[in-house]
Formats: structure tokens, sequence, C-alpha cells
């Protein structure tokens, strides 16, 4: 009878040691399903800021374009009088 | 075989305080496991959350990074386009300049170079170099009269000599003391790189100030 309580709490540690290596099995599982989907989110997160910047830039490349469209003619003007200004 | 009620009693002692030993010992057994697996589940959340902070903090450093140089291209980029804009007004400047000097009011405007690169190097014996249409262009006359005006203004006696070689630039003249290094460059390429030098600034402001 005795022998056999031996035997079984013997069992019952095996099947408690097996349970804490799965234990641990588990946090490296769970660490890289983690980073993982972390990585995800950060490749969207990245890609939307980079769409957002690239239409922000077609945007502002438009208005500059205009504007420096509208201004060219007297800036020319401005700098052709300038180098033909002399001091005598 | 029946035993006395003596060793029958014994016999029951003897096997109870076995069962009551085989419980102690799954009972303790039981609870050890027990321990072993709460205090390695506890172990294993700490651990597992660290773990994730930690990695969680590299993911946050790599998007700061990836966004901050998305922002610094975008504002490259930004600037690249408004440089084309200013690059482009001296572009324009360059071919008027010359085309001007097809114009009617350019000979004038040579004069009056040649007469302040000769007030810049103080007047004395100067020798001029134009290009080959100028040198064919400018007159005796003009060199007199263009010697004589800086002679008053330099306080210096003048006399001009045009050079043989001829310049390979659009206008203007490079006009140097003869016998010394001393010379002015007053082209209309160097004339337009000082004014890219002095008025980039101006003409960024004017095309894309507010």
């Amino acid at each position: 009878m005795l022998d056999d309580a031996e035997r079984r709490a013997e069992e019952i540690m095996r099947e408690a040691t097996e349970e804490v290596a799965r234990i641990n099995a588990r946090i490296e599982m769970d660490v890289a399903d983690a980073y993982g989907k972390m990585q995800e989110r950060m490749k969207q997160g990245v890609a939307v800021h980079k769409r957002k910047l690239d239409e922000d830039f077609s945007e502002e490349v438009a208005k500059l374009e205009n504007k420096a469209k509208e201004r060219t003619e007297a800036a020319v003007r401005y700098v052709v009088e300038q180098a033909l200004r002399t001091e005598v | 075989m029946s035993l006395s009620p003596g060793s029958e009693a014994i016999r029951r002692r003897i096997l109870e305080e076995a069962n009551s030993q085989a419980e102690r010992i799954l009972s303790e057994a039981s609870s050890k496991a027990e321990e072993m697996v709460r205090v390695a589940s506890e172990n294993a959340e700490k651990t597992r959350r660290a773990r994730i902070e930690e990695r969680e903090a590299l993911v946050k450093e790599k998007i700061e990074r990836q966004m901050a140089e998305a922002n610094v291209d975008y504002h490259r980029r930004l600037e690249e386009k408004k440089t084309e804009a200013v690059n482009r007004v001296f572009e324009e400047v360059a071919t008027q300049l010359s085309a001007f000097t097809a114009e009617k009011g350019y000979s004038a405007f040579l004069f009056r170079l040649i007469v302040e690169s000769g007030v810049k190097l103080g007047g004395g014996e100067l020798l001029l170099q134009t290009n080959g249409q100028d040198r064919d262009r400018i007159q005796a006359a003009t060199l007199r009269k263009a010697a004589k005006t800086i002679e008053e203004k330099a306080k210096q006696k003048t006399t001009l000599e045009l050079s043989d070689d001829a310049g390979n630039f659009s206008g203007g003249v490079i006009a140097s003391k003869l016998g010394g290094g001393v010379f002015v460059n007053n082209t209309l390429e160097e004339r337009l790189k000082l004014m890219q030098q002095e008025l980039t600034k101006e003409v960024e402001a004017m095309l894309h100030g507010e």
C-alpha cells in the first residue's frame, strides 16, 4: 500500500514537472505571438503615416508650384534688373 | 486461519496507520505539485509580461524612428521642389541675359560694365577681354570714352586695350591691369553666379513666402 502511494506520489510530481515545462514553453510562444502582432501593427501604422505624408506632399507640391508659377515672372524680372545694375 | 481478538486489533491498527501514511504521502505530493505549478505559473506570467514589455519598447522605438525618417524625407523632398523652382528662375534669368546681348540696350550696358570694372581696378593701363562678337562691336571711340570716364572717376590716367583672345562667355567683360594679376570678372555668367549667391534667399521668399 505504501509502495503504491510512493509510486503515485512520484507520478504526481512527474506530471507537475511536465506541466511546469509546458508553462515555460508557452511563454516563448506567447511572446513570439505578441511580438508578431506588434510588428504587424507597426507596419500598418507606418504605412498609414507614409501614405498620409504622400498625400500631403502631393497637395503641398501642387500649392507650391501654383504659387511659384504665378510669381516666377516677377522673380526673374527682379533678378535680371539686379544683374544689369551697375555701380556707375 | 483466524487471529485472536488481540492480534486482529493490532493488524487493523497497522493497516489504519499504513493507510493514513499513504494518504499523507499522496496529500503532500499533491500539495507540493500544486505549489510547484502555482509558482511556475506566477513566474511565467511575470516573465511573459516583462518580455512583452521589452518587445513593445523595441517596436515603439522602431516605429518612432521610421516615422521620424519618413517626416525628414517628406521635408527633404519638399525642399527639393522649392529649390527646383528657384533654379528655374535662375535658368530663365540666364536665358534672358543671354538674349539681352542681342538687344539694343546691351552696348550701353557693356560700356557701363567696362567703366565699372576699370573704376574697381583704380584705372591705369587696362586690358579688356570680351567675347568675339563684343570685340568686333566695340569701337575705338567707345574705348576712349570709357577710358576718360574711368580716369575721371578713379582720378588716374587710364588707357584701355582690347585683348586679342576672345573669351568664352555670353557677354560682359574681364578687365585686368596690364602686367599685373589683378582682374575684375564682369561677365554675364559671373554676374549671374553672384546674383545666385546673393539673391537665392530673396527669390525663395518671393516664390514661396506668404
